[in-house]
């Protein structure tokens, strides 16, 4: 140990500058054991569909991450593809290409369609970061050289789920920089194991510990990028008198520690007893170590001498993109996070803006051959346009010549069709400006992908010329521009479906100043529940809510409020004021399935089919009309050990603003509920403002129950407008009686009028009664 | 019980001095609820589903038997519709492309703002129309008010002033009371020592005529030393000689009725603050656009929209106006303003809003009881037209009636809508022009896309077209108005120009009546729609291939076609209107029922006359009965006379008998004149029979249908004929360069054939060959020839 120590204190003698602080104890490695990372390409494509090769070639593209943090041993591909038993073995045949380097080439023949293979990858290829992995294919029917690169015949279909890249190897020894905090802390991995949070004391944790936790957690989730996560909280204990020592953290249990990178959060007092005595904490205080007990994970200490000082460290911590040093600790003197705006986390676009496409970080890219152009961007979850407000690109684009005349670049948003820019004039062209508006409406609560889809064909006089694809070009330049329209910032809530797109409302200043989280209880489970939940809201928006209250009571202050607990510790005027009412013995549960068939039937049904059907509705018996609210069924029954429910409604403890509770039967479920919660398969599809699950996304079940708010920015006129746009049968109804109480105010007026000013004659009555008295025929 | 009891609770807590200030400032309220309703923005299918609902009301409405109630809601419901296309259009259609489409969209837009507020006046105006009882004078006869008829005249043949001046000494009234007078315009110093000895001398025979008619009829002849201040200055002239409690004034050709006293003296018996009775003004002829499309006796004429729709919604505001004859006005109310008024060519509409402003009525009684003529060709409609148009904004300029302190609210508006319809012609012109832009230059003139246009612009225009059919339905067929309109844009808009630049240019021109034409003509006021028609069929040809060059705009390429075809055919019909139909009829036949006999060889055989006029008439008798004889004398009943017409008739013509039936044409030969006028034009039942007879209960389509078949064929004639013109002329035009051609060709020969003979020995230079000469004479052949 002595030995290590000394090492460790030389090389911090070195490193460090005059704070003079001893460096953290470089433990030796231990023999590790390797792992295999199993990636099926379903997870490595944007969207896992089958993956279907058509024409006389193809190929997809899709990109293998390795993280430095995995020292790899072996790499391989395992290949399962279906082929059209009409290719010609002499001609058809898939290249797996890695990195522009062809690994291996595979006949593909008609005869053996159903292919199975096995690709050695060499590491050499894998640099850390991403690879790109092109499954290419050619297809043929016949021999001759005439062909038809179109016939229906030629396609091979790859099974994207039993395909899989295999990475083996293992994490390697840590000598962590901060640095290198990002590479260790990565994306890249596949099988993250997932982070500790720990605190020390024995006391009950406190407001200011669980806001610590909640700073570092949201750290280390950012760096984690789109990756699920599990942030665990660990209570620190004291090494157990028979354990070995570690040489970094001497009085640390570290068995708890094993197997995860862990965050030592806490003030210099609370964690004196579990680090080194030469360890200085002077000031705001992040530091990196490896694990005594196995190197390959991570101990980052926040800390400081005072609660400010920890405080800042965790700020610190948590702002990704924080210039840290070469150094494997720091001091934190100041924190000036960036003061944004509301509705600008994470690249998301406002209205009344102009961007170019740099600043929603594409780079000018040429396309050879037809390779997609994608930019990814939010839009605020509450941007209410109108029909006819349009977002005007000018692109500025250029494509080669000898381009056939259906040439064309196609856009897409979110994966629908948008618009089109012919590419037609044989002698190539470069566009500067060219206009295109896509309806403001189009665009999706928070993630918007607009990809460019050039559609390139090369002049050929029939289907026996030669192809000639060298110039099947095309260039978007990333100072075109995007206007986004002046619109309105208005929702209504509640919507969970917000929540998990955009994190709306609690996102809309991304600091969080209009947030309040409140963990219901003190426990590990229900710490651990709440800070992987804030952790993913962190990573949806980009950013920590670092203004954020976090406490283990309810709120004093109007914000929007963020429950996580179990049922038992729940508040009652909290539980009283939600749709579904849970106690420890009784619940009362709207039935959901009227109201989903009224949801699904409505969005499918044309105009005309929905007047019928609301006129039906409003001549049905009230017994039978489908707008009621659905049955109410009460039940002497817990809400059992398996169910995590999120629920969304208006705070009891502050008008207007919403309150989003997570909950499930006891803290050990509620914890593995939120892990299963994060994913995207539950986090992404969730609707309505309840929803329900068990142990895996598919369990998924939602509804909408109980009343609506609306909350924004939008003036009155706007309000009403959409009030108008939601409720159309009300303002028609309104139109209608005030049409019927004017003709009657009218008709009133207009006989006082007739009486004081013509007491003789009759008012006409209608059309007809001004020539009444015409006369029938002829008087003679 | 309790229901009646509550609305009686509140119908007497209106009734109270609170309540009746609460019911205004409720229905101002209400109205300003509905405007900000209508101005609320909205998704598309929202508005859909509110204009369908709307709709589908207005038409249930329609529907209903029209009372009060429904009438103010179908009007509210429409106005609702208009008010919510007008903020759309406003705040979401128009923006800048560039400088041109920017000034036609502006132009366009301002156009449609026109038609809407007009549109919205037009509901006001006649939100309750006023139904007035016959008031026939009352008490003794002598102390009846006096009455001076008034004729002024300028310019009108005498055979025209006879018919009227005769039934104007055959009003009923007490004879000590009534005194008519002819006011000669025609016949001044000034017309008589004209520097053209020929109009003097004619002038001079006209006014002899007249004085002999005045003189056999027993009317006063009136006449002055210049004709200063037109019609105004002949009336007030004539006003220093007439001293009756009453006027009675009639254009040259309005024939009166004999009862039309009866039925309008009682009034201003009843009402001492009344100055105005005016009564409707009736044809008896086509105008040139009914006789050309042949519409006449088929549909409303199109002044029945205005007196026999507009002015009862008038009427109901106090603001009904004198329009210039067939009304009575009372002397002692003219005198107060200074008699009749002469800033403005329409002296009538002046006059009558300087005497509202005193505070004095009007009344509006719809009984036809004058029969006039309408101008006999397009181009006396359109003389006719832009005077009203010119003297229209005149009173706009000079006595802008929002701005007579004096005036009522709703007289403000009435009056100023009656001003404010005359700018039709720019919003009618901009209509026809703004889709051409689009098609032809690309003019992005109306920001929209097809789906936006049917949510709020169809609704408006469906909505338009209900409330305006609920409104003049009966008197007004579709498409009329617009054929109209469109006819007189043009040269409207010239006038009103020339108004604008200078307000005191325009002068009274006299419209010109009893015109006749011999054959069918193109009239020469169809130069600039043929102009305008060939702008739209290019521009139609344009939108045929922006079809396929702009797929991504085929919705608005689509709605701007459609727009584009249906101003084509307004334009064929209005071609169709301009093709003037042959017509040599100076007595217009009108249609009758009147039971009379025949007498032939001493056989009375009974009859019935189915037209009549002051020349003859069309009799039905039975074939049996009926004798074919060549002379015959007819014995008819005429209203208000003791003994019947008894005259020799000379028969025309005999058609073939249709059954029992069999019809002969006679022509009236020594009757005495008053009574054929009294025959004629006697009987106000009779015009108000026509005018019924007019208005079959036919439904909206059918009647659209109607005037769109005739128009249509009419368009065709015209098509026809300027088909034939230019084929004539190009047949001229081929003839003359055939001619031209031989005669070079013939010079050319003569030339080579001759120089080396006739030119033996020397040159001809300077020798004209006598064929040379002769061709120098052709002016045609001799730049060649010589040259």
């Amino acid at each position: 140990m002595s030995k290590h120590f000394a090492l460790a204190v030389a090389v911090a003698l070195v490193c460090s500058e005059a704070d003079a602080q001893p460096k953290p104890i470089q433990p030796a490695a231990e023999a590790v054991q390797p792992r295999a990372i199993r990636t099926a390409l379903a997870d490595l494509m944007p969207e896992p569909v089958p993956l279907r090769l058509s024409s006389t070639s193809g190929e997809v593209t899709v990109s293998v991450a390795v993280s430095p943090r995995l020292a790899l041993t072996e790499a391989t591909l395992h290949l399962e593809l279906t082929n059209s038993i009409s290719l010609i073995k002499e001609r058809s045949q898939i290249a797996i290409v890695l990195n522009g380097r062809t690994l291996a080439q595979l006949p593909l023949n008609a005869n053996q369609p159903e292919l199975v293979a096995d690709v050695q990858i060499p590491i050499e290829l894998l640099k850390p970061g991403y690879s790109k992995l092109t499954l290419r294919v050619n297809q043929h029917y016949s021999t001759e050289e005439c062909e038809d690169r179109s016939a229906p015949e030629l396609w091979t279909e790859i099974d994207v789920q039993k395909s899989v890249v295999t990475l083996l190897g293992d994490y390697r020894p840590l000598s962590p920089r901060l640095s290198e905090l990002g590479d260790i802390m990565d994306a890249r991995l596949a099988d993250y194991p997932g982070v500790n949070v720990v605190t020390a004391g024995d006391g009950p944790l406190t407001d200011a510990q669980l806001r610590w936790s909640a700073l570092v957690a949201q750290g280390a989730a950012i760096r984690l990028d789109y990756r699920p996560l599990r942030i665990d909280h660990v209570r620190a204990g004291a090494r157990a008198a028979d354990a070995r020592p570690g040489p970094g953290f001497p009085g640390l249990d570290q068995a708890p520690l094993v197997g995860r990178d862990n965050i030592l959060v806490g003030t210099r007092e609370q964690l004196a007893s579990l680090l080194p005595p030469e360890l200085l904490i002077e000031g705001a205080y992040v530091g990196l170590f490896p694990l005594d007990a196995d190197p390959r994970y991570l101990v980052a200490v926040v800390s400081g001498r005072t609660d400010a000082e920890v405080e800042m460290a965790a700020t610190a911590f948590a702002m990704a993109s924080f210039p840290y040093p070469d150094d494997s600790h720091t001091l934190i003197t100041q924190v000036e996070p960036a003061r944004l705006t509301e509705h600008s986390a994470r690249n998301t676009v406002q209205s009344s803006s102009v961007y170019t496409l740099s600043d929603l970080g594409f780079r000018t890219t040429t396309s050879r051959g037809g390779e997609d152009m994608s930019i990814e961007f939010h839009a605020p979850a509450d941007l209410f346009g109108w029909e006819d407000q349009l977002i005007e690109f000018r692109l500025h684009l250029a494509y080669a010549a000898g381009l056939r005349e259906d040439s064309a670049l196609s856009m897409f948003l979110n994966g629908h069709f948008q618009a089109a820019i012919p590419l037609g004039s044989r002698t190539g062209g470069v566009y500067r400006g060219y206009r295109v508006d896509i309806p403001l409406r189009s665009l999706e609560p928070g993630r918007n992908v607009l990809a460019f889809t050039p559609s390139l064909h090369a002049v050929a006089t029939d289907r026996c010329a030669p192809d000639a694809s060298d110039n099947l070009m095309l260039a978007l330049f990333d100072d075109s521009t995007v206007l986004i329209p002046k619109a309105n910032y208005f929702a209504e809530l509640p919507d969970l479906a917000l929540l998990g797109q955009a994190v709306f409302p609690y996102a809309v200043a991304p600091s969080g100043s209009d947030t309040f989280v409140s963990v219901a209880g003190r426990d590990s489970a229900t710490v651990g529940a709440a800070l992987t939940l804030i952790g993913k809201i962190a990573q949806r928006v980009g950013a920590p809510l670092h203004e954020a209250e976090f406490s283990f009571a309810l709120p004093s202050t109007g914000k929007h409020l963020l429950v996580v607990g179990a049922v038992g510790q729940l508040k009652k005027e909290l539980l009283a004021a939600a749709p579904l009412a849970l106690s420890a013995n009784m619940m009362r549960v709207p039935h959901p399935s009227r109201l989903r068939l009224r949801e699904d039937y409505e969005r499918d049904l044309g105009l005309l089919r929905r007047l019928g059907s609301a006129v039906k509705d409003w001549m049905a018996p009230a017994s039978q009309r489908r707008r009621s609210q659905g049955t109410q069924v009460t039940q002497q029954a817990e809400v059992g050990r398996r169910y995590t429910i999120g629920m969304q409604f208006e705070s009891p403890f502050a008008s207007r603003k919403a309150a989003t509770v997570f909950t499930a039967g006891d803290a050990e479920t509620l914890v593995s509920g939120i892990r299963v919660g994060v994913v995207p398969g539950v986090w992404d599809v969730m609707h309505g403002n309840i929803v329900l699950w068990r142990d895996s996304p598919e369990t998924l079940v939602w509804q909408r129950a109980g009343s609506t708010w609306q909350i924004g920015q939008a003036t009155p006129v706007s309000k009403t407008a959409y009030y108008f746009s939601v409720y159309p049968w009300i303002v028609i109804g309104t139109v209608c009686a005030i049409v019927l109480l004017l003709a009657w105010l009218g008709r009133r007026l207009l006989r006082r009028h007739h009486a004081t000013r013509h007491p003789g004659p009759t008012p006409a009555g209608g059309a007809a009664g001004i020539e009444s008295r015409a006369g029938a025929g002829p008087d003679l | 019980m309790n229901h009646s009891t509550r609305r009686g609770a509140i119908g007497g807590w209106l009734d109270s001095p609170a309540g009746r200030l609460t019911e205004p400032l409720s229905a101002a309220f209400l109205g300003l609820l509905l405007v900000a309703v209508a101005a609320l923005p909205s998704l598309l299918p929202s508005q859909v589903l509110l204009a369908t609902v709307l709709l589908l009301g207005l038409l249930v409405l329609r529907a209903m038997r029209p009372t009060p109630e429904t009438r103010l809601a179908c009007l509210v419901l429409g106005l609702f519709l208009s008010l919510r296309y007008l903020f759309w259009r406003t705040t979401s259609t128009i923006s800048y492309h560039d400088l041109v489409s920017f000034v036609t969209a502006i132009a366009l837009y301002l156009a449609e703002l026109y038609a809407i507020a007009s549109h919205v006046l037009g509901m006001f105006v006649n939100v309750q129309p006023l139904k007035r009882d016959v008031v026939r004078p009352v008490g003794d006869p002598e102390t009846w008010p006096s009455v001076d008829i008034l004729i002024p005249t300028y310019n009108e043949s005498v055979e025209i002033l006879a018919v009227t001046v005769s039934a104007a000494i055959q009003v009923q009234y007490p004879s000590a009371k009534l005194r008519v007078y002819v006011c000669d315009d025609g016949g001044t110093q000034q017309k008589l020592s004209d520097r053209d000895t020929r109009k003097a001398e004619a002038a001079a025979q006209r006014a002899a005529s007249l004085k002999k008619l005045c003189d056999r009829v027993g009317a006063h002849y009136l006449t002055r030393e210049r004709n200063e201040a037109a019609k105004a200055g002949n009336l007030n002239s004539a006003l220093s000689h007439v001293h009756g409690d009453l006027l009675l004034i009639l254009d040259a050709d309005h024939v009166p009725t004999t009862d039309i006293l009866e039925h309008t003296v009682g009034l201003f018996q009843r009402d001492s603050e009344l100055f105005l009775v005016q009564t409707p003004h009736f044809f008896v002829s086509p105008d040139p656009v009914e006789r050309n499309l042949g519409l006449f006796e088929r549909v409303p004429s199109e002044t029945e929209m205005f007196y026999d729709g507009i002015q009862h919604g008038l009427d109901f505001w106090n603001a009904s106006f004198f329009c210039g004859s067939a009304a009575l006005l009372r002397r002692a109310h003219i005198d107060l303003v200074g008699g009749i008024s002469g800033q403005s060519v329409v002296e009538d509409a002046e006059t009558a809003l300087e005497l509202h402003s005193l505070g004095k009525r009007s009344a509006f009684v719809n009984r036809p009881m004058v029969a006039g003529l309408q101008p006999e060709t397009c181009a006396s409609f359109i003389t006719q037209r832009v005077r009203w148009a010119q003297g229209m904004l005149q009173i706009l300029i000079f006595k802008n009636p929002l701005r007579q302190k004096a005036l009522s609210f709703a007289q403000k508006l009435c009056y100023f809508n009656s001003s404010f319809f005359w700018l039709f012609c720019f919003a009618r012109l901009v209509f026809l022009v703004a889709p051409a832009m689009y098609l032809l230059f690309g003019c992005q003139v109306y920001d929209a896309n097809g789906r936006e246009f049917i949510a709020y612009a169809v609704p408006h225009v469906l909505a338009s077209l209900v409330v305006s059919d609920f409104l003049y339905g009966k008197i007004r067929w579709p498409l009329v108005s617009t054929l109209y309109e469109v006819l007189q844009s043009v040269y409207c808009l010239k006038g009103i120009i020339e108004v604008l630049r200078s307000p005191r240019s325009p002068t009274f021109n006299v419209t010109p009546k009893g015109e006749t034409t011999d054959q069918d003509v193109i009239s020469p006021a169809a130069t600039p729609f043929w102009v305008l028609y060939g702008v739209t069929l290019v521009a139609l040809g344009m939108g045929v291939w922006r079809w396929f060059a702009y797929p991504e705009h085929l919705d608005v390429t689509a709605v701007t076609m459609a727009w584009e075809l249906a101003n084509l055919y307004l334009l064929h019909g209005t071609l169709g209107a301009l093709y003037e139909r042959r017509q040599i009829r100076q007595s217009h036949r009108m249609p009758a029922n009147i039971r009379a006999s025949l007498i032939v060889d001493g056989a009375n055989v009974p009859c019935t006359i189915r037209d009549v006029s002051v020349g003859g008439a069309r009799i039905e008798a039975s074939a049996r009965d009926l004798p074919v004889a060549e002379l015959m004398v007819l014995r008819v009943p005429v209203r208000d006379r003791v003994e019947p017409l008894s005259c020799a008739v000379q028969v025309r013509h005999r058609a073939k008998p249709r059954g029992d039936v069999v019809s002969v044409g006679v022509a009236f030969t020594g009757a005495d004149p008053n009574a054929v006028v009294a025959l004629v034009h006697g009987d106000s039942g009779r015009w108000m029979a026509f005018r019924a007879s007019r208005r079959p209960a036919a439904g909206f389509l059918s009647r659209a249908g109607l005037i769109f078949g005739a128009s249509g064929r009419a368009g065709f004639r015209h098509h026809a004929a300027f088909s034939r013109r230019m084929a004539s002329e190009a047949g001229a035009l081929v003839t003359a360069g055939v001619r031209r051609v031989w005669k070079r060709a013939a010079a050319a020969y003569s030339a080579s054939s001759l120089t080396p003979s006739s030119s033996p020995g020397g040159s001809s230079a300077g020798r004209p060959h006598p064929h040379v000469t002769q061709a120098r004479s052709t002016p045609s052949a001799a730049p060649t020839a010589v040259g």
